[in-house]
């Protein structure tokens, strides 16, 4: 960077000595030219100088053809020096191509950028974010079991804490899997035929249809149902630059779901599916829910737990139609005698859906959600139609 | 690709779900464009994150499907992991459909009448 902040002061003193020290540089001389160019085009892959060098010597060229006495000159490349460093494009093309950088990105999911933070009633600031993503799996999932762990961590440094407006450190590790009923497995030639079939299906051979459909069945047969489990649990923090305020994350969940195959049995016949989810969570309030305007504002746990159950009722017309009932309960762990008070700790909401393929629904719902303020019945009757032309 | 019998893909998920929604009846055609909340299930009335559940539920009974009953193989760089990710996101939305869900599993596994 000196050898071209250099290079352009020699540039503009030299086409100073070809006149007087003291005389303005003439308009429109500019033998230069040629090297500015050359210099230009060999701007050096260095970290960072290429980012000055060009400006610089652009400067020095438009310098040369105006009327500025060589002091000037030089406080004009100190200001277009001085810009260019300030421009959060320097300090993040020196980031990405340093040496520590290329060491650290193949092994860690990190990603570093300079940022201009603008702030309330305050001047700009540049800030380092700065974001960690990383998971570890398994390749494949055993035996119907997956899980996965999660870190994530991100943020925003600032060379002095307090002009730091956003999360200093935002982090959070979570664990998540789930596992299902396994499938019987046909051959690669009967899956093969499978497919032939379901093509022939699908273009309106009946026989085909029939085939392959009764393939299927006698395939799953040996599964009474179909169960699936996921869990997650994760827990986080985050805090500005001063750590005067810190917010803990806490949250976890345990779902399940079954679908009753077996025809012999009723509810099997009658194709029902029923899920359940039980979870706990770290609510952090904004000013407002119900909850803020009652008078509290504090974040808190709340416990959550929704079943639901699906029976098919065979055909309106031509169309198919679902039965669904939901049920959703939420509770808020250790409420304040305010929050108890003003009835917001605890929230009921059951829902009865006729469901339909094409969206057409009917529901009815009564209680409230945790926005809610109180309790009402709603009966909607609508159609959701999505522009789909097959 | 648009929802087409032709495609192997589209034609195998289409019988898939017929039988599980127990409507072996549907027309291809017609069944394209079933939204994914009818075939999750539990999605009417349902949380977001029941939802969201309830979609990956169904994606993993969608991807045995394919690669043990219809035994087609994952598309290179893909793995059960891609496909349940991926089918899960469609699932969880409710403005989409079966078609658009076929656009995924054609994504995401090679068929036997594939190069």
């Amino acid at each position: 960077m000196k050898k071209y902040f250099g290079i352009c002061t020699a540039i503009l003193l030299a086409s100073a000595n070809a006149y007087a020290a003291d005389e303005p540089l003439s308009p429109g001389f500019n033998p230069f030219s040629t090297l500015i160019a050359e210099e230009k085009e060999n701007c050096p892959e260095t970290p960072g100088v290429q980012i000055l060098c060009a400006p610089l010597l652009d400067q020095t060229s438009g310098l040369l053809s105006q009327t500025v006495t060589p002091g000037q000159a030089l406080d004009s490349l100190k200001m277009s020096a001085r810009t260019s460093i300030s421009n959060t494009d320097f300090p993040n093309d020196k980031t990405k191509r340093s040496a520590a950088n290329s060491a650290l990105t193949p092994s860690l999911p990190l990603s570093l950028e300079f940022k201009d933070i603008d702030r309330e009633n305050s001047a700009s600031v540049i800030g380092l974010e700065y974001n960690i993503d990383y998971t570890i799996e398994p390749p494949q999932p055993l035996q119907g079991l997956n899980y996965n762990l999660n870190f994530k961590s991100e943020g925003t440094i600032t060379k002095t804490a307090a002009e730091n407006p956003r999360n200093f450190i935002d982090s959070k590790l979570e664990f998540s899997g789930y596992r299902h009923s396994m499938f019987g497995s046909l051959t690669d030639d009967e899956g093969e035929t499978l497919q032939a079939l379901a093509t022939e299906a699908a273009s309106g051979n009946e026989s085909a249809r029939i085939t392959a459909l009764d393939l299927i069945a006698k395939t799953l047969a040996p599964l009474n149902g179909y169960y699936f489990i996921s869990y997650g649990v994760e827990a986080g923090i985050e805090s500005d630059q001063e750590f005067n305020f810190t917010n803990k994350k806490l949250g976890g969940y345990l779902f399940g779901k079954y679908d009753f195959w077996n025809r012999r049995t009723l509810l099997g016949r009658l194709g029902v599916t029923t899920g359940l989810r039980l979870g706990v969570q770290n609510i952090d309030p904004s000013d407002e829910t119900p909850r803020a305007i009652a008078g509290d504002n504090s974040d808190y746990m709340r416990a959550s737990a929704e079943a639901a159950l699906a029976v098919p009722l065979g055909s309106m017309g031509e169309h198919p139609l679902v039965f669904v009932a939901n049920y959703r309960a939420y509770r808020e762990i250790s409420a304040s005698n305010t929050v108890k008070s003003a009835n917001l700790d605890r929230y009921l909401l059951r829902t009865f859906a006729l469901q339909g393929p094409y969206g057409m629904y009917v529901s009815f719902s009564s209680g409230r959600q945790p926005f809610d303020l109180t309790s009402e019945d709603t009966v909607e009757i609508g159609l959701k139609w999505y522009p789909w032309s097959p | 690709m648009s929802w087409n019998s032709n495609n192997r893909a589209h034609a195998c998920l289409w019988l898939f779900e017929v039988w599980y929604c127990r409507q072996e009846d549907t027309p291809f055609s017609e069944a394209g464009s079933w939204k994914t909340e009818f075939l999750i299930r539990l999605g009417g009335g349902a949380s977001g994150d029941f939802a969201t559940n309830s979609a990956q539920a169904h994606a993993t009974m969608v991807d045995q499907a394919m690669s043990k009953i219809f035994r087609a193989k994952y598309e290179a760089s893909k793995t059960t992991s891609t496909s349940i990710s991926a089918m899960t996101a469609v699932l969880a939305d409710s403005s989409k459909t079966m078609a658009d869900l076929g656009e995924i599993v054609d994504e995401q596994f090679r068929f036997g009448n594939e190069l």
